[in-house]
Order: structure tokens, then C-alpha cells, then sequence
């Protein structure tokens, strides 16, 4: 029979296959290598129109020195980094070359840790981006203390927004060099503002009239057909942003004072009455006022990108990456123009009561001292005002630098004058605190035990904050004793 | 398909047996229309998130959002597919690293697993169980707390950014694959050996000439799983591979995903459907020598 | 070693030297001698690449270990502090669970779906390849997202089918509401489950390429003896494809219990294991001691233990199999 000779022509035409697949890798190689070859020669340009085989396949010259920087993905900032960052360091110093490590954020830990365990070389990163956040690194010894860097070079940090500086200090020492912060505000969608004929919030923190009920009220106005989910308009969503984030809209902090600047909690309190009546009345959006979705038609809008790009969402109560992200519903021709909001008064005296989130460059610990002069001078070039601007620009992520801050406004004049965006978007830095996950060591533990209670009662609508509080409380102070006791 | 093979006269013992030829003809029929129908039906169930990824692919990043999803996207987006695949995201050279990664890791575990699972599936040695049960339980331990050690390793040997450390492994066996390989072994009759062994052939001839010919399908199976595997392998590029230059496809898909719902879903989702055309195709064609009898008649032939 | 005992002219009926590892008889020891040729290639690799993160690990387990520092050594206190540990029992129990329920029905899933496949039927080939896709696609990140879509109580298709069938107002009017599937700690389980099962495709070309080793002169025989389709199917095709079925099962159990990115990717984000950590895998929970809380030496101590256990379920599973696994090349004490 014929059948036994053809297998062994499957086989070969198999091999065959596989040559000519791994042959064309040979063939495929020139010619992605000369397109790197000049890397100076493009111009220094934003966009997607820049030419982006720049740094495509482009390898270090022999005798360059080679700095290595992880960033995470994400198309606009990575725009950035390859269009305005290389090209425009590489022309600053050609001895040098910059790699990009560009890592999915939820990857990033891991690669990062194998990287350090084996002493590869790694430069330029940012705590909190995956990982456990810049407490967890800082105690760790993971990176450099930049305070004699700074006194060395005798650098220039009036610039930056002092409390903003003042996050990555401590022990007397500067760990960080912020490039962007922000805090959490009340995105609002205009078109459902206006076709609901409900006037746009106020953009001054200090406006007592923007209290907890004047908000709820707001909301009922827009909300409408909340059964239809075709027509259905969403007055508001509920945020958590972390254990933290609800009870501070009433006055309450949940952790002690020093918290924040050791990086320990002895412990927590979140049965305090306004913290019970914080998660109270969050929980009550959904199921009382009914104005806001409920955790799982939230969770099915955003992961089609975003509840509030939906379109179905009148007011998002969101970390103020909304900035960039929602960016693009701005220019998008089925898009639609927003508005950004403080953060409601839950009580007369929460001053203190929007979360904000600040990443820093940091530099790896334990490098030798050409290395981490090398890292010190990319940090400082990143750093600048030129390159703040850039990057600016480039992402619509906010600048930390007070001297550029007026510019960032323009980008949204579009749909709100720039006036207004600099009285809300400043208005945070003075009535907020950092983000705990940034500044609590070990905070991955102690936010899966919140999360994984909270989870449930979010889920619930009889649900009561006075019930399950008590039970977090405990649950949190168990996971914070466990953490001392390896201090 | 049987009665094609049997002598007339056990053929019509059969008809006998069964009363008559076209009860028998009329219940394949229905066999046959009854598997139809459940295939047709179960399509739909399968095929359900494929054609959400092609409505996908052809939206606006607002589009993407819009809730209720829409099914049909206004004015579809065909450009969102060399937007995907061009750019800074350049998959041409991915996928030649894609598939010097797949078909190196094939071709070294195809020939190291047919080896190895040979001596375990079907020659005697003492201390054999105890060997296997180790090979067996280097699946068993997660590979997170061994990734650091390894990446070490690695490092010590310079083998980062290259695919070194991905492939050079792949040239002494998985232990899954030689599993596999060792229980298909262990079908084949013990006859074939003894009679070969009589006539004065060693171990290595019987495996090349009557072992590897008669597990075929098998050896077929592991190389497309060994293929569709490493083809979409994105952990292990992912702490070896650094430079984009270097990316296979898989970690090229990644370069859509940002943080905070800024995903490009509809690049993802162009991009993923092109990176499905080639293991599709190599099914397709694979999956035609996976017919009942290809073995036993190579063996009667 | 081996080589230098070949050399020795063979002697009638000699003791097995070296603990029993070298055999008796001349044939034997020359049979033996091939073993380890064939198998040198795994030796080889063994020995190169793996001995040593598995060796290191397992001291790991022992110490007190955050990755960037040395290891301290601490005995069999990360033992101690897992025993102790609420939500890792909690993960152990979550993962039994899913092993129990995924493996059983992605086995009888797929060689369902082979014995469809391997009959002769038109568009053969565009139905194995199209029920094939979804192994390829069941990894990545962007299904994973989908189902959680998918099984959104309020809007996802699972709880629309099951309203427009048995709800108050659908075709069957019982007034049944589907489950909060993820949302709900008693179907987050189930609902993974059905996750895994979309892409048995990868088990169905196993099977399909398993049935090909199966004479078809059995089944001829079998037709002879007057046998029903169904008949044919569970006294000749499982019996001659029983090693493989025995592979699927320990390589199911495997995988299930190292079962990570679909979980991950669902509440990896912000809220690990949630909801009251229902879906907290082992490998989850591992995995974030290991890389998210710095804790490599709990987590070596952790994946010992899951070794350990899984290595005792899959004897067990040889052990139990062998009335049931019929090897043509049978042989004495074999596993």
C-alpha cells in the first residue's frame, strides 16, 4: 500500500515548512536592522506621525554605555517614550543608548524581581506600577535614596508641587522624582448633563453647597430607564478607591496618622460612625436612590473599556488617570465632551477627602556608581521642564511641575476653559491624601482581605455597612498584626 | 467504512446477523445526521466569542465602549488591521521570531520526547517507575518559585534576550509530551519487538522502523501541540526576551493593554484574529492525516 | 558503571548489582543499557536546567526569603504559618473543588467530541479545525475578559438565553433567574468550570489521534458479534484507548490544580480571589505571595505542598487505574 511511504512525506513537507519558516528569520533580520541604524536623524516629533522604526530593532554602537528602562504598555505613553524620549536623549548624548523594557502592567512584578535577583541590569523604573507599590520597595531596599544625587548636582526641585515632592520623601531622604499626579474627582458627561437640562457641578473644592445630598439629588435628576439598558442613563457609579477613599468624603481617615510616612498601621479603624456611614451611603446609591449600576453591570460596562465611555454614565467617580484615558471621547467623533468635579462634601469638616496617586521614577538600588550616574542623569532628563512638557503633550497625563500646569489645561479647553480645569484639578492637592497602596507596606495583602469581605457586601442589596465593617476591621487588623510581627 | 475491508462471506454473515443491508445502511444514516445536527448546534456556542472578537476588530475605540455592545459596527473600521500590524508594533518581524520559536521548540521536542518516552513506554530497567514518577513530578511543582532560581541561571550563561533559554530545554524532553507519547507507545502490541529482536535488530532500529511509523498520529499531535503551545507561549518570552526586536507575536498582542480601561480593544482584537491564520491553517491541513485505520493499513501494506 | 558490568563475560543466573539497578541476565542488562540511552536526553536536561530550580526552591521553602535579599534560614516555620493560614486552606479547598468538577467533564467533553469527529461526515476538516479554535484561543487574556462578560448576571448572554428559556416571561415560563455566575461564591467555581471547558479542543486532538491507533479489525469483529454503536464504544474504544484516557486524567489533574490566568485575569486586578476569596486558586494565592507580597520562601513551601499532593493523587490514580487501563505491552509492577 501506498499509505505507508506518506507519512513520511508529511513529515518532510513538515521540515520543509519549518526550513523555510526559520530560514526566513535569517532573511527577515537586515532588513529590520537598517532601519535603526540612525537614530538621531528623525526629528524630534509627537504623534503617531513620527517614524517609529527609530527605535525598532536599533541595537547600542559598540562603546555606547546602555541604560535600561522599564516602562509599562499602554499606547499613549508609549508613544511618548519611543517619539519624543529616545530620540531627543539619544541627540542630548550620543555615548548613550536608551532600551525600552515595555511590560504590561500586571507583568511587570515578575520580570522586574528576576531581573534584580539576578543582578541584571535595570536602571529607570516606577514603584506602583505592578509590584506592591513604593512603601513595599522603599522597605525592601529596592531603590536608591537620590538625596545626595540631588545635593551633588545641586538640582533645582522648587518647580515641582511641594506636596507632591513630599510624598516620595521620607526618612529625611527623597526616593522619587515624581512625573505625574493626580487626584480623584467626578468626571461628568456633558451631553447627559445637558439633555437633562441639570447645570454642570461646581469646580471650587470649597464650595460647601457640593454636599453628599446635593450630589445624590444631582444624580436622580439624570438617572432615567434604569431597567432599559438600551436607553438606561446612570446618574453615578460608586467608587471605593481603596479601604480608604469613601470614609475620607465624610471625615475619617481610616489609618492612624504616621501611618503613611512609616509605612506601618498598628491598626485600622473603619467602624468609626462616619466610616459606617461612608460605605453606607455608597451602598445606598445602588439600592436605595437606584441611581447608581450595581457592582456587576459596572464590572460589564467597564471591561468593554470603560463605564464611562459608554456614554450611560452621567458622573464617574474616578482616580483622575481619567484625564488621559477619557482623552480620547474628547477628539472621538462618537465621542462626547466632559467636564471634571470635586468630590462632594459627605460632612462639613472632610477637608481632606479626594485620593490622590503620584508615580515616581525611582533608580535600583545597589548599582555601581557609574550606573547609577548614568540612571540619575536619564531620571533628571525626564524629570525636565522640556521633557515634562513633552510628555505633556504627548499623553494628556498631568505634569508635576507648577510652571507647566497652565499649558496642560489648554488640552481640554475643548470642552472646558482652562480656568476651570486648573481651579478643580489643583483644588485636590490641597483637600486629599495619597493613595494608601502607594505608601502601605505590604498593601497587596491587606487589599485582597478587604476587597475579598467587601466584595460581597457591594454584591448585596440588603447589605448593611454596619455589619460588615466590624468584620473588615478585624480581618485587616489580623493581616496588619501579621505584617509587624515580620518587621 | 468497516464493511469496505471484510471478506464477502463475513460481510453477509453480518447482514444476516443484523437483518439486512439497509436497516444497517439507514441507521448510519441517522448516526450520521444525529452527530450533524449536535456539531451544527455546538458551532454556535464556539464560535460565539470568535465573531465578538471580528465585531470587535472592526470598531472605534469609542464603539468598542458603547454599552449595549453593538453587534454590527456603523462604518466598519478595516483600517484598524495594518494599524495593528504595522507601526510600533512591526508583527512582520514578530512573527518570524514567533516562528523560529515554535518551530525550533516542535522539532526539539519531537525528537527528544519520541526518544525518551520510547525507553519509558516499552523497554524494561530497573529503578524505571521511580525515574518516571520524577519526570512526572517536574510538572507538578508551579513554576513561580522556580522562575527566579532558572532566570539565574540563564543569566549566568549570558542566554538573556536570546532565545536560548527558551529553546535549548526543549531539545531534552517535556515532560508532558513525553507522557503523552510513553502511553501511545504502551497500545502497541509487544510483538512487533520480540520479532524484530530475533532478527537481529537493536533497540534504535525497532524505534526508527516500526515504532515511530506506527505512532504517527501521536507523533503528529505532539508536534502540533508543541507548536500551538510555544506559538502562543507568552510567559517565557515575556522574562527572557527584552528586546522588541525580539518579540514573538505573543507579546506583541500585549503592547495593546494599558491600565485603567485603556486598552485598544479593537488593535487587540485585529491583530489577534491575523496571528489565528496560521495555526488554523496548520490544523487544517495536520488534522487530514487523523483518519481511523492510516496505521494498521501502513502495517498490512 | 553499567558499561563496565556489560563487559563481564555473562555467568548462568548472577545477582542484580547495585541495589537491584543493574539486572541479572545478560538480555536484561542490555535491555536496561538501551533505557538509558533513549532516556539520556531527559537525564541530560534534568540535570542541566531543572535539578536546580526545583532543588532551590525546595530550600527556599525553608527560609525567609523576599527575593532581592539572601535567604534566611527558618526551619518549618512557612510550614507552620500556611497551617495557620485561613485563606490558604481556604485556596486548597477552592482548588479540590475545581480539579473535581473541570477534569471529569473536559474529559468526557472531548472524547465526545472526537467520537463525533472521527466519523465520516461532510466538511470533516472544517469541523475539527473550528472546534479546535477555541484551545488556541482559551489562553489569552482577551476571552478570559469576555466571559467575565459573558457571565455578567444582569447583561451578560448566559442569564439573557436562560430568562428568554425558563424565566418568568420566556418560552418555558417556570420563573427561574439565572445565577449571579462570578458575582455569587457558590457559582464562581462552576463558572470557571464552563470557562475550561470551551476549550477542550486541545483534549479532543489527544483523543482523535488516539483513536487512530485502534485496529479497525476490532471493531469489524465487534459488528460480527451483533455489538450497538454504544457498545462498540465502551468494551473496544475505551479499553484501547484507556492509557490515554489514564494521561488526560493525571495531566488534567495537573493542570487544574495549578490553574492561574483565567482567575488572575478576572480578579487579578483589584481584588484577588474575590469575591470571599471563591475564586482564590492555590496558584493564585501563591503566585502573589511569591510576587506580590514577597514572600518566595511561603510560596516554595506552598508549591512543595501542592507537589506533594499531587504527586500522592497521581499514584493513586496509577494505582487505581490498573484494573481498569489496558496496555498492550503489558509488564510486571508497571505503573
Amino acid at each position: 500500500m501506498r499509505l505507508k511511504k506518506y507519512p513520511w512525506i508529511v513529515l518532510f513537507g513538515a521540515l520543509m515548512l519549518v526550513l523555510a519558516a526559520c530560514g526566513g528569520q535569517q532573511a527577515g533580520a537586515p532588513t529590520a536592522a537598517p532601519a535603526g541604524e540612525a537614530p538621531t536623524t528623525a526629528p524630534v516629533a509627537e504623534g503617531p506621525t513620527a517614524t517609529p522604526v527609530i527605535e525598532f530593532a536599533q541595537q547600542p554602537q559598540p562603546g555606547q554605555k546602555v541604560i535600561v528602562w522599564m516602562v509599562r504598555t499602554g499606547q499613549t505613553e508609549n508613544r511618548w517614550e519611543r517619539d519624543v524620549v529616545l530620540p531627543a536623549y539619544a541627540q542630548a548624548n550620543p555615548d548613550v543608548f536608551v532600551k525600552v523594557l515595555n511590560i504590561n502592567q500586571p507583568d511587570i512584578t515578575v520580570k522586574r524581581e528576576a531581573m534584580i535577583a539576578a543582578k541584571e541590569p535595570l536602571h529607570v523604573w516606577s514603584t506602583n506600577w505592578g509590584g506592591d507599590g513604593f512603601a513595599s520597595d522603599r522597605y525592601r531596599g529596592l531603590i536608591t535614596d537620590l538625596t545626595p544625587l540631588i545635593e551633588r548636582d545641586k538640582v533645582d526641585m522648587s518647580d515641582f508641587l511641594p506636596d507632591v515632592l513630599a510624598i516620595y520623601q521620607s526618612e529625611g531622604k527623597q526616593w522619587g522624582i515624581p512625573f505625574l499626579t493626580t487626584g480623584s474627582y467626578i468626571y461628568y458627561n456633558m451631553k447627559l448633563f445637558d439633555e437633562a437640562g441639570v447645570p454642570y457641578p461646581t469646580t471650587d473644592w470649597n464650595d460647601k453647597s457640593w454636599t453628599w445630598d446635593a450630589f445624590v439629588e444631582t444624580a436622580k435628576k439624570l438617572t432615567k430607564n434604569t431597567d432599559d439598558i438600551n436607553t438606561a442613563v446612570f446618574g453615578t457609579d460608586y467608587a471605593v478607591l481603596n479601604l480608604e477613599g469613601p470614609p475620607m468624603l465624610f471625615g475619617h481617615f481610616v489609618w492612624p496618622e504616621d501611618a503613611y510616612s512609616t509605612g506601618f498601621a498598628d491598626k485600622v479603624n473603619v467602624t468609626d460612625p462616619k466610616a459606617i456611614q461612608a460605605y453606607q451611603a455608597m451602598h445606598d446609591l445602588v439600592y436605595v436612590h437606584k441611581v447608581s449600576p450595581d457592582a456587576a453591570a459596572n464590572q460589564a460596562m467597564d471591561q468593554l473599556g470603560g463605564s464611562f465611555g459608554s456614554g450611560k454614565l452621567a458622573m464617574n467617580m474616578e482616580g483622575g488617570w481619567g484625564h488621559w484615558v477619557f482623552k480620547d471621547y474628547i477628539d472621538d467623533p462618537n465621542g462626547f465632551c466632559w467636564g471634571v468635579a470635586p468630590m462632594p462634601w459627605g460632612s462639613p469638616d472632610a477637608e481632606l477627602r479626594t485620593v490622590i496617586y503620584t508615580d515616581p521614577w525611582v533608580i535600583t538600588a545597589g548599582m555601581d556608581a557609574e550606573n547609577t550616574d548614568l540612571a540619575w542623569d536619564f531620571v533628571k532628563f525626564l524629570t525636565s521642564k522640556e521633557q515634562q512638557a513633552a510628555y505633556t503633550n504627548a499623553t494628556g497625563t498631568p505634569p508635576v511641575r507648577a510652571s507647566l500646569l497652565a499649558d496642560y489645561y489648554k488640552l481640554y479647553e475643548k470642552c472646558m476653559a482652562p480656568e476651570k480645569m486648573k481651579e478643580v484639578f489643583e483644588g485636590a492637592f490641597t483637600h486629599g491624601r495619597e493613595s494608601s497602596n502607594h505608601l502601605l507596606v505590604r498593601w497587596d495583602e491587606l487589599n485582597t482581605t478587604w476587597n475579598n469581605i467587601l466584595s460581597s457586601y457591594w454584591d448585596d442589596p440588603e447589605g448593611k455597612a454596619a455589619d460588615v465593617l466590624p468584620q473588615v476591621e478585624q480581618a485587616v487588623n489580623e493581616a496588619l498584626q501579621r505584617i509587624n510581627a515580620e518587621k | 467504512m468497516a464493511t469496505q475491508t471484510t471478506s464477502p462471506t463475513v460481510r453477509s454473515a453480518a447482514v444476516v446477523l443484523r437483518g439486512g443491508l439497509a436497516s444497517k445502511r439507514r441507521r448510519e444514516q441517522i448516526v450520521k445526521y444525529v452527530s450533524l445536527t449536535i456539531l451544527l448546534v455546538g458551532l454556535v456556542v464556539i464560535l460565539f466569542p470568535l465573531v465578538w472578537m471580528i465585531s470587535t476588530s472592526l470598531k472605534t475605540r469609542v464603539e468598542v465602549a458603547k454599552f449595549p455592545p453593538v453587534w454590527i459596527p456603523s462604518v466598519p473600521q478595516w483600517e484598524n488591521y495594518p494599524m495593528a500590524l504595522t507601526g510600533q508594533n512591526r508583527f512582520d518581524v514578530y512573527f518570524w521570531n514567533t516562528m523560529l520559536y515554535a518551530c525550533g521548540s516542535m522539532i526539539g521536542e519531537a525528537l527528544s520526547c519520541t526518544l525518551v518516552a520510547y525507553g519509558f513506554g516499552r523497554l524494561r530497567a530497573p529503578g524505571k517507575n521511580a525515574l518516571f514518577v520524577l519526570v512526572l513530578a517536574t510538572m507538578m511543582l508551579p513554576g513561580w518559585v522556580t522562575l527566579i532560581p532558572q532566570y539565574i541561571v540563564f543569566a549566568r550563561l549570558g542566554w538573556i534576550d536570546t532565545y536560548l533559554p527558551l529553546l535549548v530545554p526543549k531539545f531534552f524532553g517535556s515532560a508532558y509530551l513525553i507522557f503523552l507519547l510513553r502511553q501511545f507507545y504502551k497500545t502497541l502490541p509487544k510483538d512487533y519487538e520480540e520479532a524484530a529482536l530475533i532478527d537481529g535488530a537493536n533497540y534504535l532500529g525497532i524505534w526508527w522502523r516500526i515504532i515511530l511509523p506506527l505512532s504517527l498520529p501521536a507523533i503528529g499531535a505532539v508536534a502540533i501541540m508543541s507548536f500551538m503551545y510555544h506559538y502562543y507561549d507568552f510567559g517565557g518570552p515575556l522574562i527572557y526576551i527584552n528586546s522588541q526586536y525580539n518579540y514573538p507575536m505573543s507579546l506583541g498582542l500585549q503592547q495593546f493593554q494599558a491600565p485603567f480601561g485603556g486598552t485598544a480593544f479593537h488593535l487587540l482584537m485585529a491583530a489577534s484574529l491575523v496571528t489565528l491564520l496560521p495555526p488554523i491553517v496548520l490544523f487544517f491541513v495536520a488534522q487530514r492525516y487523523f483518519i481511523q485505520g492510516i496505521v494498521v493499513s501502513g502495517v498490512k501494506g | 558503571m553499567a558499561v563496565q558490568t556489560a563487559q563481564v563475560p555473562a555467568r548462568p543466573r548472577r545477582k542484580p548489582a547495585l541495589f537491584g539497578l543493574i539486572p541479572a541476565g545478560k538480555i536484561e542488562r542490555r535491555e536496561a543499557l538501551w533505557f538509558w540511552f533513549f532516556i539520556s536526553p531527559w537525564v541530560i536536561g534534568f540535570l542541566a536546567f531543572t535539578l536546580y530550580p526545583i532543588v532551590a526552591s525546595a530550600y527556599f521553602s525553608f527560609t525567609n526569603f523576599s527575593i532581592n535579599k539572601p535567604p534566611e534560614w527558618v526551619g518549618l516555620a512557612n510550614y507552620i504559618t500556611l497551617s495557620r493560614d485561613s485563606v490558604y486552606w481556604k485556596s486548597l479547598q477552592v482548588t479540590g473543588y475545581y480539579t473535581l468538577l473541570s477534569v471529569p467533564l473536559g474529559i468526557a467533553f472531548g472524547l465526545m467530541l472526537a467520537v463525533l469527529l472521527n466519523q465520516k461526515i461532510p466538511a470533516l476538516g472544517l469541523f475539527r479545525t473550528l472546534y479546535y479554535l477555541p484551545a488556541l484561543l482559551s489562553g489569552s487574556v482577551a476571552v478570559a475578559l469576555l466571559f467575565s462578560w459573558l457571565f455578567n448576571p444582569q447583561f451578560g448572554i448566559f442569564n439573557m438565553l436562560i430568562s428568554e428559556a425558563v424565566g418568568p416571561n420566556g418560552l418555558i415560563p417556570l420563573g427561574l433567574k439565572g445565577p449571579r455566575w462570578l458575582q455569587d461564591p457558590n457559582w464562581v467555581i462552576p463558572s470557571y468550570t464552563i470557562m475550561s471547558l470551551w476549550g477542550f479542543g486541545g483534549g479532543m486532538l489527544i483523543f482523535l489521534s488516539a483513536l487512530q491507533g485502534v485496529p479497525t479489525a476490532l471493531y469489524e469483529a465487534a459488528e460480527i458479534d451483533g455489538a450497538t454503536r454504544i457498545q462498540q464504544f465502551f468494551n473496544v474504544t475505551i479499553p484501547m484507548i484507556s492509557p490515554v484516557v489514564l494521561f488526560t486524567f493525571i495531566t488534567g489533574v495537573i493542570g487544574a490544580m495549578q490553574q492561574f490566568t483565567a482567575a488572575y485575569v478576572i480578579s487579578g486586578g483589584e481584588s484577588l480571589g474575590a469575591p470571599a476569596y471563591s475564586s482564590m486558586f492555590y496558584n493564585l494565592y501563591l503566585f502573589s505571595n511569591a510576587f506580590r507580597r514577597y514572600r518566595m520562601g511561603v510560596a516554595s513551601a506552598q508549591a512543595w505542598i501542592l507537589l506533594i499532593v499531587i504527586l500522592l493523587l497521581t499514584l493513586a490514580m496509577f494505582w487505581a487505574s490498573r484494573r481498569y487501563v489496558y496496555y498492550e505491552s503489558d509488564e510486571e509492577g508497571a505503573i
